[in-house]
């Protein structure tokens, strides 16, 4: 295998004088006459071209011929000028590709938003023409809530690190008005300090101000103040259920089959072919990158088929159940509530549908001291 | 350098004679040749070749020519019979 030779097959006759001839100019190996006529040789591979026309030459005819070795194979793959081409063709593009940042990482927060700051208005992907002190002044005068940023360029990638600001918690909402988190009305006020702009009896709406942050002097100036008040609320809540006495329910019977492509800058390369033969069926979609480079960004996305039936279902209306349903939802929408004051519920009834529609009245208190 | 073949030739005094054609058969597996002048006959079963002045005949099964140079052969299978003529 690793000596590399040109095997020959010939048939002819006075062979003994056409061997005689050839081993003055070359050595021969495994000569092996099989038959008065045929026989077979090898040379090394360099004569290869001279013992064929010496064949020729000597009126005899060549069955089969064929090289092996390892000098052979290696000729044999660089003399093929496609795969020549390709390798010097994606060396190339590797080295050139080698120059540009390839991908964006952020540490810390606002990673979403910088990345794509940066995506949007990095102003070259050439390393060489970079400069991280500008790109982190541009991140500082984007983004006012950063304390500290650091851009480098590590590999392909270009790591940026930032630290958000840390305000200290007596100035985060010091001056934010009591804001009210329910519609209701309000029963009872108690303020310690700042400007109420509700009165007792208003009925108020979800993200009204209660207690303003601020209090005016006897001179009509306005001296901002932390607000502090315990204020009481009467809320109403709605929460409601549905039954149905008929239902069409679609459900998945078991059956699943699996289509697997690959696409190449979106059109499809390999498919397996599988297509679903199910009369109803729901389907799951996902992709998924097949290599992590992008020279060559095949896509894998994977079709899960899903075979469904439909069948009616009928149910019998237990009334005790969906009130109960419905009280559940409607206490959702209070928590924290201190004491419920009233709870009434409504049946509508239109075809096959029942609707409980529950109302719940609760006194909840708006602390904040 | 020592040469099998020079000190031999030392050895016996018919030196006229000895440089025609050596020959080496290996347990009847492997016979080499040096000088000779020519193949006569090439078959699996008899292999003839010249040399200055006569002939050999190699019988025996399944043989080939392992290699073949202008003035060497190796012959491989199995050796039965060597005669000069």
């Amino acid at each position: 295998m690793i000596k590399s030779f040109h095997h020959f097959k010939i048939k002819g006759v006075n062979q003994e004088r056409f061997f005689n001839n050839l081993s003055k100019k070359c050595h021969i190996y495994d000569v092996n006459r099989q038959d008065k006529t045929l026989c077979s040789f090898k040379v090394e591979w360099r004569y290869a071209k001279f013992i064929k026309a010496e064949i020729i030459k000597a009126n005899l005819t060549i069955l089969e011929e064929r090289s092996s070795g390892i000098v052979f194979f290696l000729l044999k793959i660089f003399g093929a000028y496609g795969v020549l081409f390709a390798l010097i063709f994606c060396s190339a593009f590797y080295v050139f590709q080698l120059r540009f940042i390839e991908r964006i990482e952020v540490w810390g927060d606002f990673n979403i938003e910088i990345q794509q700051f940066l995506e949007d208005n990095l102003p070259t992907k050439n390393k060489n023409k970079l400069n991280c002190d500008e790109i982190e002044k541009m991140i500082n005068d984007e983004f006012n809530d950063l304390s500290f940023v650091s851009v480098a360029v590590v590999g392909q990638t270009l790591v940026v690190n930032v630290k958000s600001s840390i305000i200290p918690s007596e100035m985060v909402d010091e001056y934010a008005p009591i804001v009210s988190q329910y519609d209701g009305i309000v029963r009872e006020i108690n303020l310690i300090q700042g400007t109420l702009a509700v009165e007792v009896g208003d009925i108020i709406q979800k993200g009204q101000i209660l207690v303003e942050g601020y209090v005016k002097n006897s001179e009509g100036e306005i001296l901002n103040i932390q607000p502090k008040a315990e204020i009481t609320l009467d809320v109403w809540a709605e929460g409601e259920s549905e039954h149905y006495s008929k239902m069409m329910v679609t459900s998945r019977t078991g059956k699943v089959c699996t289509n697997t492509s690959v696409l190449l800058f979106g059109h499809e390369f390999y498919s397996n072919g599988v297509e679903p033969e199910y009369e109803k069926y729901e389907q799951e979609i996902k992709s998924d990158f097949l290599t992590k480079n992008n020279i060559l960004p095949f896509t894998i996305v994977t079709t899960k088929y899903y075979e469904t039936e439909t069948k009616l279902v009928e149910s019998e209306l237990d009334m005790q159940r969906q009130i109960e349903l419905a009280r559940e939802n409607c206490l959702q929408n209070i928590a924290n509530y201190e004491i419920i004051k009233e709870e009434n519920y409504r049946v509508v009834s239109e075809g096959n549908k029942t609707t409980i529609k529950y109302v719940i009245t609760a006194s909840i208190k708006v602390v904040n001291l | 350098m020592f040469n099998f073949f020079s000190e031999l030739k030392k050895v016996v005094k018919k030196e006229k004679f000895v440089d025609r054609y050596n020959i080496v058969n290996m347990s009847g597996k492997i016979l080499y040749v040096e000088g000779h002048t020519g193949i006569c006959k090439l078959s699996q079963n008899q292999i003839a070749f010249k040399f200055k002045g006569g002939m050999i005949i190699v019988e025996g099964e399944e043989m080939s020519l392992a290699e073949l140079s202008e003035t060497t052969i190796k012959i491989v299978g199995k050796i039965k019979r060597v005669e000069a003529l």
